[in-house]
């Protein structure tokens, strides 16, 4: 398949408004502090994950655990300034909570027609961190 | 697999998977100069997110079934990237934020995508065979 010069100028454009974001000094910093939250989150939610599945079998509760505690972090730190909040916010929620872990538990539980548990995954676990993020950004005075 | 080298390679998963969230939502800030996107570019993401992770997963099945282990590939690419790329806390903030039609489809079509990576890697015969998720 041959490009035509159309193709490649586009791909040029979007390759070098990349690199000119990257460049940034102050999108760097953001997605350095992202990046430094995120993997963070992402080990914390692995072994939270892990420990669910070790102790009760069920890695879809460590999943569920996962993203409740993200959420209650987000709700608490909705007021962050910007460099805190690339690296809160962003990156360590970002990180600990996932919905493509969630839609492989929610995916094998159609698959199983454990349809109590699609239940509580989906509409079920939205209600409970809708309310958590709430509760939490209430609490510590987010809303205002 | 130490402990050590599944949190380094779980998190640099998850760093590479948040930079590239975190990216997209800057080039999309700077591309239409409207925040209206964030809500549609982060049911992009996790839409995206959950139909790769439903391929690798069927992927990773289809290893485990054939002897092979596959831990690795799960670590980095599977519970960190995709996990580090994909994020419910920011979909819960922005069903907040006044979202219904994006929260709606996001709830019904994340499952289904993930449902269709696995019918996409052929991952489905491994489940017979009793391997644990």
């Amino acid at each position: 398949m041959r490009l035509a010069a159309r193709d490649v100028c586009y791909a040029r454009r979007v390759i070098c408004a990349v690199g000119d974001i990257i460049l940034e000094t102050e999108t760097l910093v953001v997605l350095l502090l992202a990046a430094a939250g995120c993997a963070l989150g992402s080990v914390a939610r692995d072994g939270l994950v892990r420990r669910f599945r070790s102790r009760a079998g069920r890695a879809d509760l460590g999943v569920l655990a996962a993203n409740l505690l993200a959420c209650a972090v987000v709700g608490c730190t909705a007021v962050l300034g910007s460099p805190l909040h690339a690296f809160v916010v962003v990156g360590f929620a970002g990180g600990l909570s996932t919905w493509s872990g969630l839609a492989i538990e929610v995916a094998g539980a159609m698959r199983e027609a454990r349809w109590t548990r699609v239940l509580l995954h989906v509409p079920g676990a939205f209600a409970i961190a809708l309310g958590v993020y709430l509760a939490a950004r209430a609490i510590t005075g987010g809303a205002a | 697999m130490t402990a050590a080298r599944r949190w380094a390679l779980v998190g640099s998963g998850g760093a590479a998977g948040g930079v590239a969230r975190a990216l997209l939502a800057v080039l999309l800030v700077r591309a239409v100069e409207s925040p209206q996107w964030a809500a549609p570019a982060l049911l992009a993401v996790n839409l995206s997110g959950s139909l790769f992770a439903g391929f690798l997963r069927g992927l990773l099945e289809r290893e485990q079934a054939a002897g092979g282990a596959g831990a690795a590939f799960d670590a980095f690419l599977l519970v960190g990237f995709c996990g580090g790329f994909t994020s419910y806390s920011g979909f819960v903030e922005a069903a907040v934020a006044g979202s219904p039609w994006i929260t709606a489809a996001t709830l019904v079509l994340c499952p289904f995508a993930a449902l269709l990576g696995m019918h996409l890697s052929g991952g489905y015969p491994a489940r017979s065979a009793g391997i644990p998720r």
